[in-house]
This record gives structure tokens, C-alpha cells and sequence, in this order.
């Protein structure tokens, strides 16, 4: 395990430094080539929502349910239990039967809430 | 009971990978002129030898799309005391292809064979004016105009064949 | 300065292959698919059999009117592309290629846990699609958005969570690692983990059967409704950018990488080989199925794949302990 601020593990990570540079200037390029050769004229019409074609009716935004809130809940929950299980899934072989079991009750006691959610109905739509 | 469920998933995969590697069924059409059937119809082509401005074709016409003008000129009598004999003459004949319906019966009711099909079918234009085929034009398609198709095996040959026939028999015997 | 030398250059190279890979992976899908469908796809574009198509889409698409609807938000609407496209460039740093005749593994960067931060990388690039959904100021693209939301969170799970299992197997979180490690047997230990990992895959990148966001008939393009110009292409590239890295992924997590004959030399050979493969599979999948409905997607995510996931993650377990 290195320290943080060792000398050889920051450095590592030059690379991908450069990369989330690159992939910013090549996103800038792209538009720049864009705004260069692209026409601009400019029209009221051009700026209205699109709804197929017909004159839009009413405001942008429409009423969602509930439904997508409960997917994130669920989501989140699993989420966490994955980002313990990476680290887990590399000590298990050193560890042996501990780690299994203890991780065996973890996720365990998230699936059992996976099925309560089931047996609620709450994973069908209408 | 596994491969009913998963039925579907496979016939999908097999139907396209069939398909895949077969040869696809695309005519390359500019490149590779098309496979017409005989007696295709693709453009009407006039022959004014034959015609006499008999009008047949543009009266019977549905869309009312040909056009004809044509004036009588007098033949002097061949011999004398004779009588005069007239000809109608063609000075217009146009068939407007924006509004004609390729239903063939202008080529059916014209007594004189003047009127032919032919399978010709890229004169698109860019103007609806152009679309307005004249006399001339209609010539030039009577070159694209195909020998006519051969009759089906033990099919009887018109009437006015026989008699033709039968006459170039009795000159033969002559 | 050679330190930094190195550094550009990788970063130039894996430009560069973020670049192409998508517009041949693109340029085969127009074909697959068109002779699929028996038809002949583009013949036109470039002379031979249209192998120029794409790069002719990309002029055209640099050189058309970018608008911006009056009811968008600003900021938002403009950026959506560049946050959809931008991190698979930053996940395929550390997907390895292989080893190049004996010189070590093609790679930009080897990282101790590449699984996570690919995995992390692709995560941020579905706040593209949902910038653009919610930021459009449009019902379609709003609808759109909420429906990607909800695929998306469904999907991160079965596919995490069958990562983990090829983590367990292999000790580490490094792809070199992972890929290094592979044994033969793992085919037949990681089945249901490699079907789970490639179906959440298909989802997360919105690929047909899974394209309900997008539906076409639908929803006009979902989150993309009112893209134009570069901006849309920017999101067709991040498309095809996402079955690249995907197929990589599943490559070196499930199909062993670069394992094959002569593998210390022709390693990177048969990493692009077995890419192609998977992309071809991503390919047939949207000729073959029709599209799922919305619920029947969810249902799919968390009735069957999460469940599945966690049988591989328990099955892995008792492999490894045992």
C-alpha cells in the first residue's frame, strides 16, 4: 500500500492528467471547427421547441412519477454495497471463509430488501 | 423448457445471420441497367406517318392530356378529271406527362398503329413545362420502341396476319 | 522530458484510437446490419463499397447550423455533448490492448484499480444524455430523460456487480492483472456474469433492444430531440465510443484479453480481434430484437439481471474460497 504523496503514485496518474485534457481540447475542437464552417442565420422560428412539427403547446416541462424517485433510492442503496465489494474482492482470497460469510450477510441483508421492494410491487409497473 | 423460453431470442439471431450471408437482393440501378419486364410501359412514342388526326385517342383520353392540331392539305387528282383527294397534316401533337395516367388507351383505340409504348422511363425534368412532350420528342422515343413480343406457344395470330399471309402466298404462286 | 514525451505520445495514441475504433466499429455496423436486412448499406461514399460514409457524415455534420431553443438552458443544453463524449476517451486510458511482439502490454496507462476508474469514467458519461434530456426545455426530451435515468441507475448495478465477480477471480483491480490472470475454466465459471455484464452493457449504452430513451417512434430522439449540427454528432460518437470500450471490457474481463496462440507477440491482435467480435454481437442484437418497453426494461434490470448478478458474485465466491 503507498502513501499518497509517495513519489511513484501520484505520477502514475500523469497520464490520465493529460487524457481528461486532451478530451477537453478535443470536445473544444470539435465545436470550434463547428462554429467556424457553420452558417448562422438567425430566425424566431428556428428557436421554438420542437414537438413533430406542431406548434408547441404549454410548458417544457411535463409531470413525471414517482416511480423513477424509487429507482434511485433502490439504486443507491445497491451502489454503496458495490463500492465495499471492490475492495472486499481483493482481499478474499488472502482472508478465505471470514470474508465469505461476512460479505454473504452484507449482501444478504440487501437482497432481502430487494425482495421486500419485490413483494411490494414497488419493480412492476401498472 | 429453456428453449421455449429462449425461442424468440434465437430465431431472431438465425433469420439475420441468414441474411447476412446471402447475397442481397438490391438492384444497383445507375450502374446496372434494370430488368423490365416485356411491354413494360415507360413512355408513349408517335409514329405521324400513320396518324390522320382521326382525334380517337385524344377524345377517348381520361386526363385529357394529348393535344393535337393538324390542317387538311389538298393532293391534286393524279389523273384528269379525277378528284381531289385531302390530307390531314400534324401540325401539333403533345401528350403532357404530368398529367397523363399510363393507362394505354389512346395506344388500344388508335385504328392506325401510331401510337406505341416503350419501355423508356428516366425523362424526369426539372420544370413541369418540360414534362410537355411535342411532336418531335415523341419521334425520337419511337427509336426505344421494342419489336413486339412474340406470341405465347399454340396461341393464334391475328386475323389480319392470315390475310396477309394469304395474299403474299397467292403473289408467290404467281 | 522524455517523462513527458511519453506521457503526450500515450495520450496521442489513445487519441488516436478513440478516433477510429468508433467509425470502424460505425462504418460495420452500416454494413452488418444493411446485408442483415438484405440490403447493401453505403456503396457510394468514397468509391469502394462506401468505406468513407462516416467520415463524410463527420464533415457534414461540422458544418451544419447549431441551435440552441430559445426554452434550453443555456449553459447546460451547450455542454451535455462534450460531458457525453469526453469520458469514454478518459476510460479507454486504461483498457489494455495487449502484449505488442514482446515489448509489454499496449496501454496508456496501467492503473492499480482500472476496473473502478473505467467503470467510474463511464458512469459520469450518463450525465451527458441527461443533461441534454433535462436541459432541453422540451416534454419529449424531459420524458427521454427521466427514462434514462431510470435505465441507467437500473443497469450500473448487474454490471458492477459482475465486475466485482471477474475482480474476485483474478485478486485485482488492474486489467493487466485481470487479463493476465485469465484460466480457461473462467469461461464456464463466469457464464452467467459475462451474459449479465453484457446485456447491463447494451443498456447503459442505450443500444438497441434497450433504446426506449431514444425511441424514435416515440419520443422523436428522446434527450436528443433538439441536437443539431456537431453537437449531435458528438453524441453519435460517444455512442459508438461505448460499444468500443464495452466491447473491450468484456474482452479483458470475461474472454480472457489477449489469451491465444502466440500470445506474447500477437496479444494486441487478438484483444482487437475478440473487440470486434463483441461489437459484431452488439451489432446483431439490434437487428435481431425489437425494442423493449419501458417497464419491461426495468423489470429485466432488477427482477432478472441483479439477481443473476449476485448468484455469479456468490458462485464466485465459493470458486475463490474454496
Amino acid at each position: 500500500m503507498r502513501a499518497l504523496l509517495d513519489d511513484t503514485y501520484l505520477p502514475g496518474y500523469a497520464t490520465v492528467g493529460a487524457i481528461v485534457v486532451v478530451g477537453l481540447l478535443l470536445a473544444t475542437a470539435m465545436l470550434g471547427v463547428n462554429r467556424l464552417l457553420r452558417p448562422q442565420v438567425a430566425s424566431r422560428d428556428k428557436r421554438t421547441t420542437y414537438e413533430s412539427g406542431v406548434d408547441p403547446v404549454g410548458e417544457g416541462w411535463a409531470q413525471s412519477t414517482v416511480r423513477y424517485y424509487v429507482y434511485a433510492f433502490l439504486y443507491v442503496i445497491f451502489a454503496v454495497d458495490a463500492v465495499f465489494l471492490f475492495p472486499w474482492a481483493l482481499v478474499l482470497e488472502q482472508i478465505g471463509h471470514a470474508a465469505a460469510v461476512e460479505m454473504g450477510v452484507f449482501v444478504g441483508v440487501l437482497a432481502i430488501g430487494l425482495a421486500y421492494a419485490w413483494r411490494k410491487g414497488v419493480l412492476s409497473w401498472t | 423448457m429453456v428453449k421455449a423460453y429462449g425461442r424468440g431470442l434465437w430465431q431472431g439471431l438465425r433469420v439475420t445471420w441468414r441474411n447476412l450471408t446471402r447475397r442481397s437482393v438490391t438492384a444497383h440501378y445507375p450502374d446496372v441497367e434494370p430488368d423490365l419486364p416485356p411491354r413494360s410501359r415507360g413512355v408513349i412514342a408517335l409514329q405521324e406517318e400513320n396518324c390522320t388526326s382521326c382525334m380517337l385517342c385524344a377524345r377517348e383520353c381520361p386526363s385529357w392530356c394529348i393535344t393535337i392540331d393538324s390542317h387538311k392539305e389538298v393532293i391534286p387528282a393524279a389523273t384528269d378529271g379525277g378528284r381531289d383527294r385531302s390530307q390531314n397534316v400534324l401540325d401539333r401533337f403533345d401528350i403532357d406527362y404530368s398529367i397523363c395516367m399510363y393507362c394505354s388507351i389512346c395506344i388500344e383505340v388508335c385504328p392506325f398503329d401510331a401510337l406505341h409504348w416503350s419501355p423508356e422511363f428516366a425523362y424526369a425534368e426539372g420544370d413541369l413545362k418540360d414534362l410537355t412532350h411535342d411532336m418531335n420528342r415523341l419521334r425520337t422515343w419511337m427509336d426505344t420502341v421494342p419489336p413486339p413480343q412474340a406470341l405465347d406457344p399454340g396461341a393464334e395470330q391475328g386475323k389480319e396476319l392470315d390475310a396477309y399471309e394469304r395474299t403474299r402466298a397467292t403473289e408467290e404462286g404467281l | 522530458m522524455s517523462e513527458a514525451l511519453d506521457v503526450l505520445l500515450r495520450c496521442l495514441v489513445v487519441l488516436g484510437a478513440f478516433l477510429t475504433m468508433p467509425l470502424l466499429v460505425g462504418q460495420m455496423e452500416h454494413k452488418a446490419m444493411a446485408h442483415m436486412q438484405a440490403r447493401v448499406g453505403p456503396m457510394a461514399a468514397g468509391g469502394f463499397h462506401g468505406w468513407a460514409q462516416l467520415v463524410a457524415d463527420g464533415v457534414k455534420f461540422a458544418q451544419k447550423e447549431s441551435i440552441t431553443p430559445a426554452a434550453a438552458d443555456r449553459r447546460v443544453f451547450e455542454l451535455a455533448p462534450a460531458v457525453a463524449l469526453v469520458p469514454y476517451l478518459v476510460a479507454m486510458v486504461a483498457i489494455p490492448l495487449g502484449p505488442f511482439f514482446g515489448q509489454g502490454v499496449l496501454i496508456g496507462q496501467d492503473l492499480d484499480l482500472g476496473l473502478f476508474f473505467v467503470l467510474a469514467a463511464m458512469s459520469v458519461g450518463v450525465l451527458g444524455t441527461l443533461m441534454g434530456g433535462l436541459g432541453s426545455g422540451n416534454k419529449y426530451s424531459y420524458l427521454g430523460g427521466m427514462r434514462v435515468a431510470a435505465q441507467l441507475m437500473s443497469y450500473e448495478l448487474p454490471m458492477v456487480l459482475a465486475a466485482a465477480s471477474a475482480a474476485m477471480l483474478a485478486g485485482t483491480l488492474s486489467l493487466v492483472g485481470i487479463a493476465d490472470a485469465f484460466e480457461p475454466w473462467w469461461l464456464v465459471v463466469q457464464l452467467p456474469g459475462l451474459v449479465v455484464f453484457f446485456v447491463a452493457g447494451l443498456a447503459e449504452l442505450q443500444r438497441p433492444p434497450f433504446d426506449a430513451p431514444l425511441a424514435d417512434a416515440e419520443l422523436v430522439m428522446g434527450p436528443l430531440t433538439e441536437y443539431g449540427g456537431m453537437r449531435f454528432a458528438m453524441f453519435l460518437l460517444a455512442e459508438y465510443a461505448g460499444i468500443v470500450v464495452l466491447a473491450a471490457l468484456t474482452t479483458v474481463l470475461f474472454l480472457g484479453g489477449w489469451a491465444g496462440p502466440w500470445a506474447e507477440q500477437l496479444g494486441w491482435a487478438w484483444t482487437l480481434l475478440k473487440i470486434v467480435g463483441v461489437s459484431f454481437l452488439v451489432i446483431w442484437a439490434r437487428v435481431a430484437y425489437p425494442r423493449l418497453r419501458e417497464d419491461q426494461v426495468n423489470v429485466l434490470a432488477w427482477k432478472v439481471l441483479v439477481p443473476l448478478a449476485l448468484a455469479q458474485v456468490t458462485l464466485t465466491t465459493v470458486v475463490v474460497v474454496w
